[in-house]
């Protein structure tokens, strides 16, 4: 679909930014889009035109970045992102290592970096207990784990944690529902219709289950399921604009979720900053919801009726004679085939990005927009996903296996960008999720030698209602997706921490547990540092602790050193 | 044209601070507004929320008054109050509001507010919609007013904190109470320019002494120092993210100890002015507003709760109800006021008085049951007491109070008609007028834009808000 621009002709008013409705008159992105940005908010909102040539921009194939374009030459939407939809094939190299590793000393040597050697024992078990069951490692675990001098001790104990599925199941369902809106809270009472809880309920069996990743995506899709999701995802009264029905709001979910495209700007107009068009977004609602549809350009009805269309076209049609049943098989059917190596890459992409701090490909949800910091890490990866039945286990298992994830992290003294050039060197620091907080200290408080399995049978944090506390560490209210959570530190965080009732209570009760076996603050401390941190205290944290301990050890003792610990940035973030 | 050069050129050259800006920002990148924006009049904006729909003919824009007869045709029942004179002639109130009346010749009154969204009127989305400027459910979490404020100008004193909110509750008890609360947030700002909420303002004090004690903190404070100090010569330690962690927990932990946290104790205040402002929470929370003023707050909101069927939500038994509420809040407003102007800060604090939507005779709804448009009726007559009252959500008009800051004083805009509803009739205003009118004084123009997913969100709707510039004196 041709599209072209002409800056002169965007009038200055027009911009819009209601429910998925960016009406953003396009920047004159370049390789510097903010400077661009800027000159034209400066420029159309003055009304004055741009001195230089008209411009239009489009998407430049080669630098995977938007640039400016003589009008004329306009962005190709059909351009087939940075290397086509299939996967490439990916000859490893040679050798015994990891294959992950394997790929990657081919890039250290390339890039000229030496990568950081991996991390001890203790550290890698809290690391990857936190990251497959959201919880740092029992003394037992950690014991068994630290004892085992086989080989491949570290595999075995990954194996033993994805074996777990209440656990695995309890911690996962955070990521997924903030992926899929399930749980949303911003749609609550005026908004939400989901009384059943069916989708959630829906999710954790798929969990339990390890249903495979394509197949949870056609159920969600095209199975019984999809009814009751619609319930959880857009309103069904108060329908203000066209863009608010459910179709169109779970086609710009899953379009995201699964393929990391944004359609949310196509719901109202081709998009003026990728390659989206109505024409996508309309095309994917009405295969979807099944009802005619009169394609609305900014809540205008244009007279012409959506043609049903996934949109990455390229991989087939979807006949508009089907019944709605067939139809939204598919478009299951569409997104899941083996020809499209976008949803392999794309959930591949997230986890990567989950597990090391940092995508593939960033940002997550513009999966065609930009290339790789290592294409064939992330083909490998995406083929072997698919070539081990798309299993989410397998795929976790196989990332953190590797040395690249085993890693000592990166320190960095300012954030990472998403648009600044990024070399891998190892693991980002990570803070741990609210979540993860949260349930830490709350299992020191149901009993004195907390066990993995009985533990998730017990509330965690996701089953709460969000409070103040999961606030301020960062859990969203799930009225958009949410890729990667934000989290930074901040003063309304500290306070909450310093003063707020609910981490007090929950510190409290810890204390009055813990404390009940302790023989004297030493020994509470060690065992505290060990049950939060996975480690003993070094000498000088002994001295320390021995003097937030004083003489008389008491549960007021215990809570404050409890507290002091669960402070440490060493706690909150993921070494 | 040589003179759009011209004009382009300062644009370009007044853009390189922008860009500075925008680039050291820690998080939603600053765009710069095109227009020179007028210095501003208010340092510091208190709003005073009446949540759940406060009928305008009920309050500030009395219409015919119709006393109660058992059977009195409803369309006869524009007010159950009688108008009443304020100290700005010819604006009038209703009975009840004396005190507010009073100090009328120091504000303005919004006679029109209106929302475009008539037929389907729901609290969530119409506080949603007033305190964003949007409405819901968007494509990103917008940011409310407060957080606008606070990310844009920053707190007028460091110790205090820019968004204060007070008196709604904290916890989210319910789905339900989670969804109407949705609006107080910072949205895609970030949690740093969210709400310091005080749920209880008479407890203020207690929520920055920790629960513990100040000198249990002291010594977790200590601790946790020396703890950190310990383990700094471990790997990484010296990261942005450990240290904005450690700088967090001394803000916070500043914070609680400043003088400012003195402001929070309304123990302090003199018997007399206490007793003055105590009608409840809602008046202890217009003496806390006023405390935090003269300390240097950037940005308050004092809330009459949000409860279903509560407080302003009357679906039964209107005149009773707002009888009530108009001794809640009539007396602490004006007491608001007075104090301010005697300290002779309200020239430079704005204060800003709303509500969702307004209320007509419509019976709707009932108590447990969601209200839909469907079920709106109006009674042909009102047989008891329980009837008499404004018991329907309406969007058409409603009154907006705006208090110093620059603000026309004695002043009126807008006209509702005499007839049922009593709708806006000249001079209509939408919450984008009403934001960039506060934003204008506030100094931020209304294309003030933030970048979130590569796009400009305005803090007002789309950048089209246009102050109302009768209402500057």
């Amino acid at each position: 679909m041709a599209f072209t621009w002409n800056f002169r002709s965007i009038p200055g008013s027009s911009q819009h930014f209601g429910f998925l409705k960016f009406h953003l008159a396009s920047p004159l992105w370049s390789d510097r889009p903010l400077f661009a940005f800027l000159q034209w908010v400066i420029l159309v909102t003055s009304g004055l035109s741009w001195g230089g040539a008209d411009l239009a921009f489009g998407n430049d194939g080669a630098s995977g970045k938007l640039t400016p374009h003589p009008v004329g030459q306009a962005i190709d939407r059909d351009a087939p992102g940075k290397y086509g939809l299939a996967l490439q094939p990916v000859e490893l190299p040679p050798g015994d290592s990891h294959p992950i590793d394997r790929l990657l000393a081919r890039y250290y040597e390339s890039h000229d970096i030496n990568p950081p050697h991996v991390t001890a024992d203790e550290q890698f078990a809290r690391r990857v207990t936190l990251d497959l069951i959201g919880l740092p490692p029992t003394k037992a675990q950690l014991n068994e784990f630290l004892r085992d001098d086989s080989r491949d001790k570290r595999a075995k104990y990954i194996e033993r944690l994805l074996a777990d599925a209440e656990s695995y199941t309890a911690h996962w369902i955070t990521f997924w529902s903030d992926h899929f809106r399930i749980g949303s809270e911003v749609n609550a009472g005026a908004f939400d219709n989901d009384n059943t809880k069916a989708p959630q309920e829906w999710l954790l069996s798929m969990l339990r289950q390890s249903v495979p990743y394509d197949e949870l995506a056609r159920e969600l899709i095209a199975g019984e399921i999809y009814d009751k999701y619609a319930l959880c995802v857009a309103p069904t009264e108060d329908i203000i604009s066209p863009v608010e029905r459910a179709e169109m709001q779970i086609a710009t979910t899953i379009s995201q979720v699964f393929l990391g495209i944004q359609l949310k700007c196509a719901a109202c107009h081709d998009s003026f900053i990728d390659r989206w068009t109505m024409q996508d977004a309309w095309g994917l609602a009405v295969a979807l919801g099944g009802q005619e549809l009169e394609v609305h350009r900014c809540q205008t009805a244009t007279g012409q009726m959506a043609l049903p269309q996934f949109p990455l076209a390229s991989l087939g049609d979807i006949d508009p004679q089907l019944e709605i049943g067939p139809k939204r098989q598919r478009v299951a059917e569409l997104m899941t085939c083996r020809a499209n190596g976008l949803f392999a890459r794309t959930i591949v992409n997230r986890l990567w990005a989950r597990l090391i701090g940092r995508g593939l490909i960033e940002p997550l949800d513009e999966m065609m927009e930009h290339t790789p910091w290592n294409a064939e890490l992330l083909d490998w990866l995406a083929a072997e996903f698919v070539r081990q039945g798309y299993d989410v286990k397998k795929l976790l298992l196989l990332i953190t296996t590797s040395e690249a994830y085993q890693m000592q992290p990166v320190v960095r003294d300012k954030p990472l960008r998403t648009d600044e050039d990024y070399l891998f060197r190892g693991p980002e620091l990570r803070s741990l999720t609210a979540e993860q907080v949260i349930d830490t200290i709350a299992v020191l408080g149901q009993m004195a030698t907390p066990d993995a399995n009985a533990v998730s049978t017990q509330t965690r944090a996701w089953q709460r209602t969000r409070t103040d506390l999961m606030t301020v560490l960062g859990r969203p209210t799930r009225d958009v997706v949410v890729s990667t959570r934000v989290q930074e530190a901040s003063a309304l965080m500290a306070l909450e921490m310093l003063n707020g009732q609910e981490l007090n209570g929950l510190v409290q009760k810890a204390a009055t547990v813990q404390a009940a076996k302790a023989v004297d603050a030493p020994a509470f401390g060690e065992h505290i540092c060990m049950m939060l941190l996975s480690r003993r205290p070094t000498e000088n944290e002994r001295i320390v602790l021995e003097q937030i301990g004083g003489k008389n050890f008491s549960d007021e003792v215990a809570a404050d050193m409890i507290w002091t610990v669960a402070m440490l940035p060493e706690f909150l973030l993921l070494p | 044209m040589q003179r759009s050069e011209l004009h382009r050129r300062d644009c370009l050259k007044s853009m390189s601070g922008a860009i500075t800006a925008a680039l050291t920002a820690q998080y939603a990148a600053s765009l710069p507004a095109a227009e020179p924006v007028p210095s501003a009049s208010a340092d510091c904006l208190v709003l005073l929320w009446m949540a759940g729909g406060m009928a305008h003919t009920e309050t500030f824009d009395p219409k015919h008054y119709e006393p109660f007869t058992p059977g009195i045709e409803s369309r006869r029942v524009l007010s159950t109050f009688p108008a009443i004179h304020t100290a700005a002639d010819p604006i009038k109130f209703t009975q009840g509001l004396e005190e507010m009346a009073s100090v009328m010749d120091e504000g303005a009154l919004i006679r029109t507010f209106t929302c475009p969204v008539t037929d389907s009127i729901t609290h969530a989305k119409h506080q949603y919609h007033w305190h964003t400027g949007y409405l819901p459910p968007l494509s990103v979490v917008a940011p409310h007013l407060g957080s606008v404020i606070a990310r844009t100008l920053g707190p007028n004193n460091p110790d205090v904190p820019s968004f204060v909110d007070i008196n709604e509750p904290m916890a989210e008890a319910s789905r339900e109470a989670a969804g109407i609360r949705s609006f107080l947030t910072a949205g895609f700002l970030g949690v740093e320019y969210g709400p310091f909420m005080v749920p209880h303002p008479a407890n203020a004090a207690k929520q920055l002494q920790s629960a513990i004690g100040s000198h249990r903190t002291e010594k977790r404070m200590q601790g946790y120092r020396d703890l950190v100090r310990a383990g700094q010569r471990l790997e990484q330690t010296s990261g942005y993210q450990q240290e904005s962690m450690i700088r967090s927990m001394e803000q916070a932990y500043r914070l609680m100890n400043s003088p400012a946290a003195k402001s929070f104790d309304l123990s302090t205040e003199p018997q007399e002015v206490y007793d003055r402002y105590n009608t409840g929470p809602f008046g202890l929370g217009c003496l806390l507003a006023r405390r935090l003023v003269e300390r240097g707050a950037r940005f308050i909101e004092v809330h009459v709760p949000y409860k279903p069927f509560g407080y302003w939500d009357t679906h039964e038994d209107g005149h009773s109800a707002v009888v009530k509420l108009k001794q809640m809040i009539d007396r602490p407003i004006a007491q608001l006021i007075r104090d301010l102007r005697d300290r002779n800060l309200l020239s430079r604090t704005l204060i800003v008085l709303a509500s969702e939507f307004s209320r007509d005779v419509l019976i709707q709804g009932k108590v447990g049951k969601a209200v839909t448009a469907g079920r709106a009726a109006i009674a042909p007559t009102m047989p008891t007491v329980q009837h008499y009252g404004m018991h329907g959500h309406f969007a058409d008009a409603g009154s907006i109070l705006l208090w110093g800051g620059g603000i026309k004083k004695g002043f009126a805009y807008g006209e509702t008609a005499d007839e049922h509803p009593c709708k806006s009739v000249k001079n209509p205003v939408e919450i984008e007028d009403v934001h960039a009118t506060i934003y204008r004084a506030m100094g931020i123009s209304p294309r003030q834009a933030y970048e979130v997913e590569r796009r400009p969100f305005y803090v007002t709707r789309d950048g089209v808000g246009k102050p109302i510039l009768d209402l500057f004196g």
